[in-house]
């Protein structure tokens, strides 16, 4: 999605973006502690 | 900053392979213990790849996506920073166990078990410095997901995106994907040292190859996080001096994808002969051989960019030159480590090391070193000196050729890598090798005095800098202001094409 309009004070953006990086950030612990879970026997 | 780290690292690293060439001059021991010399061999990967190049991209990637974009900055401030700072910390760590009692890793950066295990008190000093850069690196990747995906001036559609930002879009999920791989790998590694585990341990019931497996899922996307950003300068540089428009753009960035997405799929060509069933070998030998067809549509693409165009040769466009050559002849000789049976003979000769040169050295740092060319203007508001831009390209050129083309044939004949002695059969050619590393060495000064000269005056460049380059950043003044894009600007399929 493209922005119509910035500013530094736009807090739904910054929202967005924090929101964004927190889903990313869990899919990558996820994977880690998922994948040393799946390796003990 | 990154871009600073990553020189100071590249010259660190580079200092260790002259160690390396230095000792392998001539057959014997001269210089370094065996111990130091392997420590030399793993530190000087870890250094090139997690400190040099890896950095520079992230770097490039934080100056440029945002101008390019149209965005005022990069979307989550506070993450680069941490991600930066994190990486001196680690590298501290990692440089500070060469000082230490039983001398740094010296297992290889591939840190297979159980050979690993026998690090001395480097060991866990080496697993944290590890697990740090790979957090450093999956902030960044974070941020550059995020300033793309939510960022984009009006207008800038995913498809008119320059394709510097698409490779790096498509290598930051392939960085989220796979360091977390590594990271747990590592993990079970400490664990198998210091509490009692048998993840990689034979004698407790768990596999040593299992570490090879998990680490080439993660090494080879790695190879594809060095190289695609440096297709992504590629593509920029050569419509630029080419004046022609990027031929096929959308097989570009499908090209792209496709690549980042096999490269999931070929980790055991790295490992054909730990003793695979021979149906492993045969899918992990054709999926390597898929891998050459996007890659194929890109040289192929980068070629008819240039066919007909009014080129030019600067500096940066000598360099993308070179990259597209001598990266093709990293590719086939890849491709020859391919073959399942070729590779019986060359599996851990200098062939490979021959390969994973021209495509990490003549491939990503001559990409690297086109794109600080092509933006430097634009960075500092000076023009760089093109006679020694040159003069640069040409020593840097001829120098790594000289130091790597006769590795091939030193791996076709049998010398193995990693040791720092050889037969005296192979003493001409390492002696020729180890005169192109010298001189490879010593021409990146004249680059940092390049870069110095350019920082500190010159010729004013204009905001357009090169007369052919299209997109957002030459809109700008140069250099461009603290905040690029506080009024997004309007982006129109003409501005970003001829």
């Amino acid at each position: 999605m493209s922005k119509k309009k910035f500013d530094d004070s736009d807090s739904e953006l910054k929202k967005r973006n924090q929101r964004l990086a927190i889903l990313l950030g869990f899919i990558a612990i996820s994977f880690y502690v998922g994948f040393i879970l799946s390796n003990i026997k | 900053m990154y871009l600073v780290f990553s020189l100071i690292m590249f010259f660190i690293g580079g200092s260790m392979a002259m160690i390396i060439r230095a000792e392998l001059f001539q057959p014997g021991l001269q210089f370094v213990d065996p111990q130091f010399y392997n420590s030399m061999v793993t530190v000087h990967a870890l250094v090139m790849i997690f400190g040099a190049v890896m950095p520079a991209g992230v770097g490039l990637a934080n100056w440029m996506i945002p101008i390019m974009i149209g965005a005022p900055d990069m979307a989550l401030p506070r993450m680069n920073n941490m991600s930066f700072w994190i990486m001196p910390f680690a590298f501290a760590l990692l440089l500070s166990t060469l000082f230490m009692d039983g001398g740094g890793p010296a297992g290889g950066w591939t840190m297979y078990p159980p050979l690993v295990l026998q690090t001395g008190k480097a060991f866990p000093f080496l697993i944290f410095a590890v697990h740090f850069l790979g957090i450093s690196s999956i902030m960044g990747a974070i941020n550059i997901i995020a300033t793309v995906f939510n960022m984009r001036a009006p207008g800038m559609t995913l498809m008119r995106m320059p394709l510097f930002v698409w490779t790096w879009v498509i290598t930051a999920f392939l960085l989220i994907a796979s360091l977390p791989v590594l990271a747990g790998a590592v993990t079970m590694l400490l664990t198998d040292k210091y509490f009692g585990t048998s993840f990689f341990s034979a004698a407790g019931g768990g596999d040593p190859v299992l570490f090879q497996h998990i680490f080439w899922f993660f090494g080879h996307p790695e190879v594809y996080i060095l190289a695609l950003p440096a297709f992504g300068i590629i593509s920029q540089i050569i419509p630029t001096f080419a004046r022609k428009p990027l031929f096929g753009y959308a097989s570009m960035v499908y090209a792209t994808a496709s690549i980042a997405i096999l490269s999931f799929f070929v980790w055991a060509h790295h490992m054909f002969t730990v003793g695979l069933p021979i149906n492993g070998e045969l899918f992990f030998m054709y999926a390597t051989m898929l891998i050459a067809v996007p890659t194929g549509v890109k040289v192929f693409n980068w070629i008819a960019t240039m066919w007909k165009g009014a080129m030019t040769f600067e500096a940066p466009m000598l360099f993308a030159l070179a990259f597209v050559v001598l990266f093709t002849i990293g590719g086939f000789s890849g491709l020859m480590l391919g073959i399942t049976p070729v590779d019986f003979q060359y599996h851990d000769t200098y062939f490979v090391v021959a390969h994973f040169h021209y495509v990490l050295l003549t491939g990503a740092i001559f990409a690297l070193m086109a794109s600080a060319y092509y933006w430097l203007p634009k960075w500092t508001g000076n023009m760089y000196d093109e006679k020694l831009g040159k003069i640069h390209f040409w020593a840097s050129a001829i120098s790594a050729n000289v130091l790597f083309f006769p590795q091939h044939f030193l791996g076709l004949a049998g010398m193995p890598r990693r040791i720092p002695d050889y037969s005296v059969q192979f003493a001409d050619f390492n002696m020729i090798s180890s005169l192109g590393g010298f001189a490879y060495g010593i021409s990146q000064l004249l680059f940092v005095y390049i870069v110095v000269k350019c920082v500190l005056g010159g010729k004013k460049a204009t905001g357009q800098v090169w007369d052919g380059a299209r997109g957002l950043e030459w809109t700008l003044s140069s250099p461009p202001p603290y905040h690029s894009f506080s009024k997004p600007p309007k982006v129109t399929k003409a501005l970003m094409e001829y």
